[in-house]
């Protein structure tokens, strides 16, 4: 038997009685001021809408019984309890950090179609900015600064959504923290909200929207899958 | 470890008891898209996969268990400075070990993977 | 305009299972626990694009994401292209990590300066040998799967 890993929680809730995809029993594990909530499963889940969703309505379970909680990546899973902490015993500092964050909060989607380039640009395009850039830098004693400076404007305007700007007035008292994806012509948006505050939120949305003709999908509330790393 | 996961339909199961899961998802709800963003693209990553091969056969499957970390949140050293007033700052109780990263990379070939 | 496809189960239900947990579970603030997804109209190609954006993601995930093969016919390209690859891997991830420092405030000046003009070096060093073994900067973006995401 292998342990499946489905989300790391604060401290001192137990999960009684909750199953896993294959049925299992769920248990959990503590490590550090963490726990990780595992399930002892025969192979890893294959990535089937079943087992998908199962997972998901098991995270959500578990978020409903804790404060904080992490979801862990679908598949996850290790070969025995000791690598198992070997990872978390690693990790536990950043863990816990992150629970904190996300503690009494939930996760808010916004889907917006949007060619805008990614800051992750192909590096082609990234080299001859950063030719052009060199060519540009003025002072050779910090032209080192100056470069990290350049390429910190460049991640900055890649966290940037102009769609979502006439949007933003209306969330803004309620978006605790935000994390944007673009891949594949959408821009994927997630806020981290008060747990409370999901309706609320997404009627502002959908207010903001319609008043400013912005076209747009907004989902949740999701346990925090977009902000459980930190990177 | 199935090597050609892909996502299939699910068949038809007999109806099984229902759980504290299904009370509050049911299968209907939530949008394929969010489930598979937020669990295959998202959440906790504690462990990588590589597959090595050569002239299109994969001989090597390497299960990697990463430690990938900001060295100033595990080294000591001269960021211990800065680690002391974010921790005053913090009152966090944990004790910082001098632990380096580390991966461990275990080389199992695939036929011998699940015995379990 | 906005369509609404709201959860099927009423939370009475979700009430009702709760009788059996444990106690501690009366204290937690009552979260909402049905998923809305509602799609303030979008077009039908824009509904597409969200589609094809998930069979993009499992497409993605499906396979075992970090996979090398080393092509016999032009061995020298293959194992450039994974080396450098690697290189431009932690490249990224060095530039990811300075910046955050330099944003905390906890590089000094000099500091700063030595790691910038480390990284613009390491790059120029990147696209230089890349050239010279034919791979164009496009090569370096193998998929590395969740570990990837650092990037």
């Amino acid at each position: 038997m292998i342990l499946c890993v489905y989300a790391l929680v604060s401290s001192s809730r137990p999960v009684q009685r909750l199953t896993g995809v294959a049925g299992e029993r769920l248990r959990a594990i503590p490590v550090d001021g963490v726990l990780a909530v595992i399930g002892d499963v025969r192979r890893r889940p294959a990535a089937s809408t079943r087992n998908l969703r199962q997972y998901a309505a098991v995270v959500e379970s578990i978020a409903g019984r804790v404060s904080g909680i992490l979801p862990v990546r679908f598949g996850t899973t290790f070969d025995d309890v000791s690598e198992l902490m070997l990872v978390l015993r690693s990790r536990s500092a950043t863990m816990r950090q992150r629970l904190r964050a996300v503690r009494g909060r939930t996760q808010m989607t916004i889907r917006l179609v949007s060619e805008s380039e990614s800051g992750d640009a192909s590096c082609a395009s990234q080299t001859r900015a950063a030719g052009r850039a060199r060519v540009r830098l003025e002072h050779k004693a910090t032209q080192g600064t100056q470069y990290l400076q350049q390429r910190l404007a460049v991640l900055r305007t890649a966290r940037e959504v102009p769609e979502l700007a006439p949007i933003r007035p209306a969330i803004r008292r309620l978006v605790k923290d935000e994390r944007v994806e673009r891949r594949g012509g959408v821009a994927t948006v997630h806020h981290l909200i008060p747990r409370a505050m999901a309706e609320r939120y997404r009627a502002a949305v959908e207010r903001a929207a319609a008043e400013s003709g912005v076209r747009l999908s907004v989902s949740g509330p999701f346990a925090p899958y977009a902000f459980a790393d930190n990177w | 470890m199935s090597p050609n996961r892909s996502i299939r339909p699910s068949p038809p199961k007999p109806p099984r008891r229902r759980t504290e899961a299904d009370e509050i998802l049911g299968p209907e709800d939530a949008s394929l898209l969010d489930i598979v963003d937020n669990l295959l693209n998202k959440g906790v990553v504690l462990t990588g996969d590589l597959t090595i091969g050569l002239a299109q056969v994969e001989l090597i499957y390497a299960r990697l268990s990463l430690l990938l970390s900001a060295a100033d949140r595990v080294l000591p050293g001269e960021h211990a400075e800065f680690m002391e007033r974010h921790r005053a700052r913090h009152k966090l109780r944990g004790r910082l070990r001098g632990a380096k990263p580390t991966a461990t990379v275990r080389q199992v070939p695939r036929r011998h993977r699940s015995r379990s | 305009m906005a369509k609404k496809q709201s959860g099927k189960k009423p939370p009475r239900r979700a009430r009702a299972a709760s009788a059996t947990l444990t106690s501690a579970r009366r204290e937690m603030p009552k979260a909402k626990k049905r998923i809305v997804a509602s799609s303030a109209g979008l077009t039908v190609s824009e509904l597409a694009k969200l589609d094809d954006l998930r069979r993009e993601l499992e497409r993605t995930s499906a396979s075992s994401p970090l996979r090398w093969n080393a092509d016999p016919d032009d061995a020298q390209r293959s194992v450039a292209q994974l080396v450098l690859t690697l290189v431009e891997f932690i490249r990224k991830l060095l530039e990811r990590q300075a910046i955050r420092r330099m944003e905390a405030g906890t590089l000094t000046d000099p500091q700063t300066e030595d790691i910038g003009r480390a990284l613009m070096k390491l790059e120029q060093t990147v696209v230089d040998i890349a050239a010279r073994f034919g791979v164009v900067p496009e090569d370096l973006n193998l998929d590395l799967g969740p570990v990837g995401k650092l990037m």
